[in-house]
Parts: C-alpha cells; structure tokens; sequence
C-alpha cells in the first residue's frame, strides 16, 4: 500500500478502507498518549507541538518498526533530559529542544533506516 | 479576444527569450508595478501599511524563496523560520557592530549568512529526502531558535534576547514612515522577484525541476544532484534571509528569536502549497491569501456580530476565525490542489480562447 497506491489497488486492495483503518489507528494511538501526558504533564495548547517530537523518535528507531519506536522513544526521552543535565551546562543550558533533532539528523546521515527500520531506503 | 498570442511573431532570438513573450503579459505587468508603486501608496491608508501591505510584501519575497527550494526544487522544508532569523540577526550584527554599514548592505549580509546556514543544512538532502528531510530541517529550526536565544554575541548581549533597530537609511533616504517602508520592501520584491522569475526559466531552473521530478533520471541525464539540491537551498535561503532582515529590520523594528519560530516555518510553507508550487506568482498568492484571509475574516466576524445583535466576544471571534481559517486551507486543497496559481493560469487559457470552449 504505502510503497505503491496503483499496484495496491490493482490487485484488489481498498484503498479507501485501509486509509480509514490507518488514521483510526493512529488517531487511537496519539489518543492515548495524549491522555496520558495531559494527565502526568497537564493540558494545553503548546501540546501540539510534543508531537513533533515523535518525528526524530520514529526515524531514530526507523520506520515500520513497532519495536524501535518504543526504543526510540526511550533513547530520546532520557537523551533530552539526560544531555540538558549533563551537557547543558556547559554550553549555557536549553539544549534539550534541539537535542533530539540533531539526533535523528547525525542518525539521517550515517544510518537512514533507523535502529530496526527496513534495510531498503531509497536514497539519491 | 483580447488577450491572443496570434500575430506576434518573433523574428530574433532576442524576442523568442524575454521573460514576457506576449504583449498583453508585458502590458499587464507594467500596469501592475505601476500600481503597486505609484497607485498603491496614493490611495492605501497608514492602517492599511502596517496591517496588510507590509506584511504581504515581506512574507511575499520570502514566500518566494521557499518556492524556490519547495517548488521547483522539491525539497521540503520547514527551516524557514530559521533561516529568516539567521537573516534578520545577521543583518542586525553587520549593522549595529560595523561602523556605517549601509542598511542594504547589512540585509545582503544577512542574507549571506542564511546562505551558508541554509547549505549546512541542506548537506542532508543529498542523503534523505521526503518527510527524513523534513526532520533534518526541523533540526535547523530548533537548533537556530536556541543559538539565538542563548549565545548572546548574536543579540549584542541583550539579555532577553530582544534587539531593535532604529534609525532605517538608504543613503539620504530616510525610510520612517509606512508608505516608505512600504516603497523599501517593494523593491527588494521587485528585484528579487525579477531574479527568480529569470533564475527558474535558466538552465539553472530546469536543473531544480528536472530533480524535482524524478532525481533518478535527472542524474542519468548528466545534472549533478549535489550541485543543484544545494544551489537550491542556498538561494532559497538567501531570498528567505533577506526577508527576514527586512521582517526584522523594516517591519517588527524591535524583534525576539520567537519571531521566527517553527509557526513561521509553517505559515511560509502554507504560503506555498496554497498559492502553487512552482510559480513564482504563486508565493504572492498564497502570501496575500494567509495574510489577508484572517484580516477580512476578523472584520466579517465582528461586522456579522453587530449586525445579528449578538454579543461576541474578542476570544470567540479570534476561535471562529482560526476554526473557519483552517476549514478553508483543507477546503481549497481539496478543490484546488494545484494553488490559486493554476486558477490564475486556467483564466489566462479561457481568455485566450474566448470566446470559444475549446
């Protein structure tokens, strides 16, 4: 499905179904999270922008990949906090917004697919 | 009937190559500067500068650079934010630390240094590309918005983080009052505009667009990816850089790293999707349409409440507004998903064939 919408379809996939299915679950998913970081951290509107940060945990545990992303969510949540206390000091603190994207960006350069991400990415 | 091509022959290389090759075009075009810079600052109030023109006309030429790299190149991008900052602080720093620095100079410093920030950061895009370059890019915005915040040679040692600038002169040239501001900006619209214009239709476009079709074959056919990705980028970051200084300098006036924050990032690139990528008329489509739209939302919403007799409140104009404004965004991709620069083009076709369908 994700690697090609016309094969898919032409050997009798419905697409319209699966994309239904696909948000559900994600949307599910996100839910949850969300429920639980609003009742550990509060709500509000800056909580929009925490989903952000799930782009550097998927691409650092690599894409389809259930289990990296429970990995790489570990690793850049206590890399954020871990790196702001220990790191932070030394080049004047709040390093831990950038942190994790420059994460995933040295994670881009020398390993694209992620920790456990399918070998095959199609690179220039 | 009045718009044709027919009969306009080119007989020289010359006329076959001009940036307008229909007469109408270049009619059109001449009336509308003249408008833009005569017409405008005649008829436009003080409110209607600061509010909706001077904006437009900033997020406009950095609208533009982000077609650039988006557009035709197909480098998706949500670093613009920082790199309007790294403009506007650069050309803050050339202009407060060097000792009569001409103010143009100091934005083309800026948007210099967006230049090299923007290749750094386009060094992934020759691995990645897709939502993985999206990611590099968020890195360059995070990362830009904490350099600005905490290394204070970039703010002069400000220590909220807020410069201003005062004081804006082009050699005798006093630019204080909103018309003048207004004229400033234009120029820097018109001119790098014209560049784009140029830029897109050289070999050196064809480049971008040949990778943004299909890299594979774009590499077979003998043009170097790393050569034109990273072309993009540092053009698209200079025009972005420049916008910045001139949203810093000429716009804002005194302005913090929150300025550029990731929403701008995404507001450019709204800008572009909306108004098409890969056009240069586009960028200033979809930068009058995310500026303007919330502005007449705003006045419509206030004037439907006095009308009916309800009682609305600021809050609930100002949800309504952002509520019907994101409605509207998904409503026009939907029906439009080329940009209101297809419409544009899909009305010149029908008048060029009018009176006649086809």
């Amino acid at each position: 499905m994700a690697d090609d919408h016309q094969a898919a379809q032409s050997i009798g996939i419905p697409l319209g179904r699966i994309w239904v299915i696909v948000w559900c679950v994600a949307g599910v998913v996100a839910l949850v999270a969300g429920v639980i970081w609003g009742s550990k951290l509060g709500v509000q509107f800056s909580l929009a922008s925490v989903a952000l940060r799930a782009l550097p945990v998927v691409i650092l545990g690599g894409l389809t990949s259930v289990p990296g992303a429970i990995i790489g969510g570990l690793i850049i949540g206590t890399g954020e906090k871990l790196s702001e206390v220990y790191l932070g000091p030394m080049v004047g603190g709040g390093i831990e917004i950038w942190f994790s994207y420059m994460l995933a960006l040295v994670f881009l350069l020398f390993r694209p697919q992620g920790l456990f991400g399918e070998k095959i990415i199609d690179r220039v | 009937m009045i718009y044709r091509e027919n009969g306009q022959f080119k007989t020289s290389y010359r006329a076959d190559q001009q940036i307008f090759p229909i007469l109408q075009d270049r009619a059109f075009i001449v009336l509308l500067l003249a408008m833009a810079f005569v017409g405008v600052p005649m008829m436009a109030s003080d409110y209607l500068f600061q509010a909706v023109l001077l904006p437009f006309v900033i997020l406009s030429l950095a609208a533009l650079g982000v077609n650039i790299l988006v557009g035709y190149c197909g480098q998706i991008s949500l670093g613009s934010g920082a790199f309007m900052a790294v403009g506007a602080y650069m050309a803050y720093n050339a202009y407060v630390r060097i000792e009569g620095m001409p103010l143009v100079a100091a934005m083309l410093v800026g948007g210099a240094s967006a230049t090299l920030v923007g290749i750094a950061f386009g060094i992934p895009s020759l691995r990645v590309k897709g939502l993985y370059l999206a990611v590099a890019t968020l890195a360059a915005q995070f990362f830009c918005d904490w350099v600005f915040l905490r290394v204070g040679w970039f703010t002069n040692h400000s220590s909220s983080g807020t410069v201003s600038v005062a004081h804006l002169q082009v050699l005798n040239w006093r630019v204080d009052t909103p018309v003048e501001k207004y004229l400033f900006c234009l120029a820097f619209l018109v001119v790098f505009g014209l560049m784009a214009k140029n830029l897109v239709r050289s070999s050196i476009g064809r480049e971008w667009m040949a990778i943004r079709d299909m890299d594979v074959a774009a590499a077979v056919i003998g043009i170097r990816p790393m050569y034109a990705k990273l072309s993009a980028f540092a053009v698209s970051s200079f025009i972005v850089g420049v916008a910045g200084a001139l949203w810093g300098f000429v716009y804002l006036g005194s302005w913090e790293p929150a300025a550029f924050s990731i929403d701008r990032s995404f507001q450019l690139l709204f800008m572009v999707i909306i108004g098409g990528l890969g056009s240069v008329m586009g960028s200033l489509f979809g930068a009058a349409f995310i500026v303007v739209l919330p502005i007449v939302l705003d006045h419509f919403l206030s004037g439907l409440g006095a009308v009916s007799g309800l009682h609305i409140s600021t809050a609930l104009v100002a949800h309504v507004q952002s509520m019907v404004f994101g409605a509207l965004i998904v409503w026009f991709l939907i029906v439009e998903p080329h940009g209101l620069a297809k419409l544009w083009s899909v009305g010149k076709q029908k008048l060029r064939i009018w009176p006649f369908p086809h």
